[in-house]
């Protein structure tokens, strides 16, 4: 009794807390076919994905699979049933075997209750022959490139006789060849029978290796076809379709003269000859994937990492930035993108978290100025609104929103002449979402200059007078304030220099989207 | 209103409540534990661990610990002995000598800690037998007696007269303290320790040298290890290697009993210092009690993890 669809996924609806992440999302995929699934970040593929795994249960909306109900409710459960995942991020346990990393919690025993090593090897070596993979069993995982890593959980998919598998960005950290190989990999499992999920943000690859393409948007159907009927252009109006709405007002703001200049700025694996420019008065885009190696510049440019080679030059000075206490000496600021990790002192109170930067301003012999370091934090906390029950409140027990609001504070008490923020508004309500661009609206309205590093397309759009866009470490294309739009964002991110280069020569005339 | 403020008081101050109601039991059942000679001689008793614990605090805050603390007492009690002796009367080296010594100890700790990035744990471990060993060497196994007319001021004597004559020891460790509450809470040094336990990323980004500022820590706690050798050596007139040298259980008890959190960027001088006279109160009620020192371990034991779980109750689980 096989059906055709191996998955039916009917009027999947998911609201958390009332707040509706999936809208009645349809999707069928047939038996022994790669399905490539797409959307911006935040359209609901991960949200979808986590349903099959038995993470979440929608709230309304049905799960077929395999022409049965689905009714697992933990990743284990979906393993059982057939259901695997490959993460963008993996987290293998580096010291042990790759025969141990495959069989982890199912080992098989010798009759003693042992783990019978032979029989694990063995079975292990069985699944590494069958792919023909080139390492053995009893390799330590530590000592796998990623693409060979990825090559194990695709083994461990199969030791589950998974029916469906899941890849999340599989070619993010991997190189062509590899890709190659991958896909290699991939036709051989439609060949046994196994159906694939292709999550993807990279064009080529998605045509090349997908028989059938969903795109979800804002949490519904945005758009399904065959892969031969698609094309790129069709893709990225399905992916961006959207209006913008007017939640992120842009102050119109004398530009001034350049404040920095970053000239052929390298870092290894991260990015290379990076080159931009920024001007007072300006909210200056970086658009781009994740992993395109945008906030690795920004880290650099403040000292967090040092570059191979390039200048940075500062109201037309070149300077030397080796740590961020020279960066913040230099007039730089950074509002980071991880919060939790590197923004926020969890244990301390308000104040602290604000002052930390501008320590050096309220210094008397040797000792602090209390009374104007909290008479000043305290106008922060008015100005910004951050609503807290007194200065000396643990930041760690305010919402997300208001974290972020002392945060910007913090760099507004540093008063930099150049603030570079990082995603600004990720994960907060929409409230402390408008006033922090009122904010950074404010800022080049005093002449400072602003960097902004977001993912969200509507944000970067509305807010920057120009954008930067980066592709694998690579810088693709600048867009002035008047050429900005979703399409060539979209289209600039997902293609490498050569590739658009290809394009632009294919398509002479007819579409404008590459300079 | 009254009420929140009540509640705010109890769990700001629950340290307080808890090391009263301890000494009101004591009084209860043993009179004699509230008169003065018993208070000041309980009180003197943990002067030098009280001393240690500062340093200790400013290490936990931090974010790591020092093991190495009660070594580095023991080395800098038989070095200052060295130049305290009969043979070799200094009084300047005495006290120079030490806190060089402990110096190079902290100096060793904070290197392995910021630059190869040992974790603390082992790093401290490791100074802790050098330093040892080092006071082995020193005094060749042998205690050597103190002599010096000053360095036994120091560790025995008392000011003003009566029941209530103050020992200078005590006068050391409140000194310390108030010193280190500055240092901690008024000076630009202090947010930074408390900023790089809170979150070192973080307090990277801020641009604050996390190298440096960690390693004048460790510099720190070794001064006050030196500074409490010293005085030991003065108390009980003579250098040995078994002076002070687990002392700093002690100081990370009274460290975590007073609220300071392990994981780092939570602590206060106040609630340390009745960290170290918890301890204090007791041993030395128990000890009034008559309760066998074995028994006494046992408390001790029981009361440092009392206060780590009530200290986690608080926080609402194991945040």
């Amino acid at each position: 009794m096989d059906h055709e669809y191996i998955l039916e996924l009917n009027h999947i609806t998911k609201t958390f807390s009332g707040v509706t992440v999936l809208n009645d999302v349809s999707l069928r995929v047939r038996r022994g076919t790669v399905m490539g699934l797409m959307g911006e970040n935040g359209a609901g593929k991960s949200t979808l994905m986590k349903i099959l795994q038995g993470i979440y249960m929608p709230t309304q909306g049905e799960v077929i699979f395999d022409g049965k109900q689905l009714k697992v409710s933990n990743i284990n459960q979906a393993l059982l049933a057939g259901i695997s995942m490959i993460h963008q991020e993996m987290s293998p346990i580096p010291d042990m075997t790759v025969a141990e990393n495959i069989f982890i919690g199912r080992e098989p025993d010798t009759k003693f209750g042992f783990v019978d090593e032979k029989e694990l090897n063995a079975k292990a070596e069985a699944l590494l022959k069958d792919l023909n993979l080139n390492f053995s069993a009893d390799t330590k995982m530590r000592k796998l490139t990623i693409a060979n890593m990825q090559m194990v959980e695709i083994a461990k998919a199969i030791s589950f006789q998974s029916k469906l598998i899941i890849m999340d960005e599989p070619t993010s950290a991997i190189t062509d060849r590899e890709v190659e190989n991958l896909f290699r990999i991939i036709r051989r499992l439609k060949e046994k029978g196994v159906t694939i999920i292709y999550i993807s943000h990279k064009m080529d690859e998605i045509f090349k290796i997908t028989d059938e393409i969903t795109v979800l948007r804002d949490g519904c159907n945005a758009g399904y076809g065959y892969s031969k009927d698609l094309t790129q252009d069709s893709l990225i109006k399905m992916m961006v379709g959207r209006t913008l709405n007017d939640l992120f007002p842009k102050t119109v703001v004398d530009i001034g003269e350049e404040v920095l200049r970053v000239e052929g700025l390298t870092l290894g694996k991260y990015f290379h000859d990076i080159s931009f420019s920024v001007k007072k008065g300006e909210i200056v885009g970086f658009s781009g994937l994740v992993g395109a190696g945008r906030s690795e510049v920004m880290e650099t440019l403040y000292g967090l990492r040092h570059a191979e080679s390039g200048k940075i030059i500062i109201n037309g000075k070149e300077v030397k930035i080796k740590n961020p206490h020279d960066a913040i000496a230099a007039g730089i600021g950074f509002l980071t993108e991880d919060r939790k990790a590197s923004g926020i002192f969890g244990p301390l109170g308000i104040t602290d978290n604000i002052v930390m930067p501008s320590l050096g301003r309220f210094q008397k012999l040797g000792l602090i100025k209390g009374k104007r370091l909290v008479s000043e934090s305290a106008r922060m906390k008015q100005e910004l609104n951050i609503k807290a029950t007194s200065l000396a409140q643990k930041i760690q027990f305010l919402s997300g929103g208001n974290q972020q609001k002392a945060l910007i504070a913090r760099w507004l008490m540093n008063n930099p002449q150049i603030l570079i923020v990082d995603e600004p508004t990720r994960g907060i309500d929409v409230n402390a979402k408008a006033e922090i661009h009122k904010k950074l609206g404010e800022l080049v309205k005093e002449g400072k200059a602003v960097i902004m590093i977001s993912s969200e397309m509507p944000e970067i759009i509305s807010m920057s007078d120009r954008i930067y866009v980066m592709h694998e470490g690579e810088m693709t294309g600048e867009l002035q304030r008047e050429e900005i739009s979703q399409e060539r964002i979209a289209l600039l991110a997902s293609l490498t220099k050569e590739q658009l280069e290809a394009c632009k020569i294919k398509s002479q005339g007819e579409t404008d989207y590459v300079k | 209103m009254l009420n929140k403020r009540l509640k705010s008081f109890f769990s700001d101050y629950s340290i307080i409540i808890i090391f009263a109601a301890m000494v009101l039991i004591l009084a209860m059942i043993k009179p004699q534990f509230i008169g003065p000679s018993n208070i000041i001689s309980m009180v003197r008793q943990v002067s030098l661990i009280g001393i240690l614990s500062m340093g200790m605090m400013l290490v936990i805050i931090n974010g790591g610990v020092d093991l190495s603390g009660g070594a580095q007492i023991a080395l800098a009690s038989v070095v200052c002995s060295v130049f305290a002796q009969e043979m070799n009367n200094n009084l300047f080296l005495a006290i120079l000598c030490p806190i060089l010594v402990g110096l190079f100890c902290g100096l060793i700790n904070g290197f392995l800690i910021t630059i190869p990035k040992i974790p603390a744990f082992i790093a401290t471990l490791g100074v802790t037998n050098i330093a040892k060993g080092m006071a082995l060497l020193f005094c060749n196994g042998q205690p050597i007696q103190v002599v010096n007319e000053t360095i036994l001021w120091l560790g025995s004597y008392r000011i003003g007269g009566g029941a209530w004559a103050m020992p200078v020891l005590i006068l050391i460790f409140l000194l310390c303290a108030v010193l280190n509450h500055i240092l901690l809470t008024k000076s630009h040094f202090g947010k930074k320790v408390f900023a790089l336990g809170g979150n070192e990323q973080a307090a990277r980004v801020c641009g604050i040298s996390v190298e440096r500022t960690r390693m004048i820590v460790y510099l720190l706690i070794s001064v006050y290890a030196a500074i409490s050798g010293i005085l030991i050596s003065g108390r009980v007139g003579a250098g040995a290697t078994s002076n002070g040298v687990e002392y700093h259980l002690d100081a990370i008890a009274s460290c975590v009993i007073g609220g300071v959190s392990m994981k780092g960027g939570v602590g206060n001088v106040l609630g340390v210092a009745i960290g170290v006279l918890i301890i204090g109160a007791l041993q030395n009620g128990l000890n009034i009690m008559g309760v066998s020192p074995y028994w006494q371990q046992i408390c001790k034991g029981l009361i440092i993890i009392i206060a780590v779980v009530m200290d986690t109750i608080k926080k609402g689980g194991g945040e």
